[in-house]
């Protein structure tokens, strides 16, 4: 079992979001791309300097900052 | 009858490229979020009496840009027939949110699952028939390519009838498992690898920056000459037929020397550079390029308390500073937008190439022309482009903690897989677009411009003309910063267009109170009799670079913020940082 918070997350991951505490902006456009509780994702990539990083999620590839991800719980299914 | 159509979906989707094809109007699309940001308005190529409007591309109804919540009034208000909601086949569970949205508000709609033939090189496929008869609405394949699916669509849309009867709405996890018969997996492109690497990001951006000047730069010298010559033949002719006629010989020399004159130079200098750098702009946009440029550079704009798509408005400030600020529309946090637009004009436009290159050319590389040469040239603009990015997240840092104070915004932007841009269409477009706008901008600008430095050339007080005073009021200032007040003054009476900067320079020296040729190598000697050195030339390049916006941007800045005073903090502010920055020069000059 192992449980991170997303913003820990690394290339070539797969997790599946077991919470969710964002609110307001960041909840809504989470919510809107897919990110939300249950939701299964797949870390693609990084930027080079490692902030953000490419999150593949409800078929698209979608950059998000590791900053606004530190809210949200996921248990990892695959490493890379 | 007069019907009304409104497009709706995520963006992304092509559906730009679809209103496109059924209107037959010309419209740009582009390849990242939220490029669509004003509603476009056009009619049915096969029946012009049927309105289609075409609206932003958003997520979801809840709205959270400005963008979104013209969509969702507009669905919301229902002053239309029906919509056509248009889904990327290939992203189809992202693009159910929205739909599932908008058939709860209204069942008048025609579902075009678009990007069909891409979804089928991907292996993803839908079952249409299944997934119409769940949603209760026609639904058809489409691709704007291909005519055949927009004949196709066009036979369902005028078939349409409207749907008054509301059935229950499957919900989301039925409709995938029932309709999604396979989805297509991750695969990471060979171009991300390399574009994105922790290693390669960099310097392949400066790579792709450095060919894009290059071509520019190389592709514009001979049109120029060209276009000069040719505005040259027309002053000519009209001068040489105003003579013969009665009109006062003052007003002639007006209209031939000021105002065509000025005409002239902005066309010829500014019109070739603009119609290369932009329709290559365009081809990087439609690839899907652009996207991963914000993604690499949005850690140092975060540190800038502002957003990664701040690049992408700075890029197309490369090519012309008022597209640049119009372009920061993408950024949907008002902070966050004006800290691009306040600092977009740290970026030269290609009006202010010619001018640096000009110099660089002449101080620091040598006329002697070839391979090298222009390498070297477009080199050293890159480091002056470099050093604009520098000044960039300066004065966005500075600004974000004084005059723009405030939280971050979320920052999410997708990276659509790279697709082949229809190079003739988009080329020839983007062509034309450009030329037509460059064309309106210079003679919205010459005609005063021209008058006004005509003007003040030629009326003379005491024994000097009002030009030579102006210069000599400002010359302490200039010297100062390691110019002159001719030069001070040309950037001044040089706002209308940057163009005429440098020209003026040399009409002044030359006391020949008009615009004229000038090759390089007389350029070089009339500079160097008037005391230009490196350290001049530096100077100068600095100021140019940082400086107030031109005055079409500047007019942009004030529309854009709404504020005049943001509108003069974006003039004040790259001045000052030009001054302190030249005046640091002047003092590093051993002379």
């Amino acid at each position: 079992m192992n449980i991170i918070t997303l913003n820990k997350i690394a290339a070539g991951c797969k997790a599946v979001i077991i919470d969710n505490n964002t609110s307001g902006e960041t909840h809504r456009r989470f919510a809107d791309i897919g990110i939300i509780k249950g939701a299964e994702i797949e870390c693609v990539g990084e930027s080079p300097l490692g902030d953000p990083v490419a999150l593949y999620v409800n078929g698209a590839v979608i950059a998000v900052r590791r900053g606004d991800l530190s809210e949200i719980t996921a248990m990892v299914t695959k490493n890379e | 009858m007069n019907k009304t159509i409104g497009l709706v979906g995520n963006p992304n989707v092509g559906k730009s490229s679809l209103f496109n094809a059924l209107t037959g109007m010309h419209q740009h699309t582009g390849n990242w979020s939220g490029k669509t940001v004003e509603l476009s308005f056009g009619r049915l190529k096969s029946n012009p009496e049927t309105k289609l409007v075409d609206l932003p591309g958003t997520y979801s109804l809840d709205a959270l840009s400005p963008e979104e919540e013209i969509t969702r009034d507009f669905i919301e208000k229902g002053e239309y027939s029906y919509l056509l909601f248009v889904c990327d086949s290939v992203l189809f569970e992202r693009n159910l949110t929205l739909l599932l949205q908008v058939l709860s508000i209204t069942k008048n709609v025609i579902v075009c699952l678009n990007l069909s033939d891409e979804a089928e090189r991907k292996g993803v496929e839908i079952n249409t028939d299944k997934l119409s008869s769940l949603l209760g609405v026609k639904v058809v394949k489409t691709s704007a390519r291909s005519r055949k699916s927009v004949k196709n669509l066009l036979k369902v849309m005028n078939e349409f009838s409207p749907i008054t009867e509301t059935s229950e709405l499957p919900n989301r996890e039925t409709l995938i498992k029932e309709t999604l018969v396979s989805k297509n997996e991750y695969k990471k492109s060979p171009a991300d690898k390399i574009l994105t690497g922790k290693i390669t990001a960099y310097p392949a951006m400066l790579l792709m920056l450095l060919v894009v000047f290059w071509i520019t730069i190389s592709g514009a010298n001979y049109p120029s000459e060209l276009l000069s010559k040719g505005f040259n033949n027309i002053e000519n002719a009209v001068y040489n037929f105003l003579v013969g006629t009665n009109i006062p010989i003052f007003l002639t020399e007006l209209l031939c020397f000021g105002v065509l004159r000025v005409l002239g130079k902005v066309v010829s200098v500014m019109l070739p550079p603009m119609a290369i750098f932009f329709p290559m702009f365009t081809l990087m946009e439609d690839a899907g390029v652009l996207p991963r440029i914000a993604y690499n550079l949005d850690k140092p704009f975060q540190k800038c308390s502002a957003c990664g798509k701040q690049a992408l408005c700075m890029s197309m400030g490369l090519g012309c500073n008022a597209v640049g600020v119009v372009g920061c529309r993408i950024i949907a946090s008002r902070r966050e937008r004006n800290l691009a637009v306040l600092t977009n004009a740290l970026m030269p436009c290609n009006g202010r190439f010619p001018a640096i290159i000009t110099l660089i050319t002449l101080f620091f590389v040598g006329t002697a022309g070839g391979m090298i040469n222009s390498t070297l040239s477009a080199a050293l603009l890159l480091g002056v482009v470099v050093l604009g990015v520098g000044a960039t997240f300066f004065l966005t840092k500075l600004l974000s903690l004084t005059f723009l104070k405030g939280k971050p915004s979320p920052f999410t932007l997708e990276l659509p897989p790279y697709r082949r841009p229809e190079l003739i269409k988009t080329l020839a477009r983007s062509f034309l677009d450009r030329t037509v706008f460059v064309l309106l901008r210079a003679v919205a600008v010459a005609v005063p411009a021209g008058a006004v430095i005509f003007l003040l050339s030629n009326i003379t007080v005491g024994e000097q003309s009002l030009i030579l005073h102006a210069a000599s009021f400002l010359d302490p200032i200039g010297k100062i910063m390691g110019l002159d007040g001719v030069i001070l003054l040309a950037f001044i009476l040089g706002t209308p267009a940057n163009e005429i900067v440098l020209p003026l320079v040399l009409m002044i020296y030359s006391s020949s109170g008009l615009l004229g040729e000038a090759g390089l190598t007389e350029t070089m000697s009339l500079l160097v009799s008037r005391g230009w050195n490196v350290w001049t030339a530096a100077s100068f390049i600095v100021f140019s670079l940082m400086h107030w916006p031109c005055a079409t941007t500047l007019l942009t800045i004030k529309k854009e913020t709404g504020s005049r005073s943001l509108t003069i903090l974006s003039a004040v502010l790259p001045t000052l940082m030009g001054v302190a920055l030249c005046i640091f020069l002047n003092l590093c000059d051993p002379r």
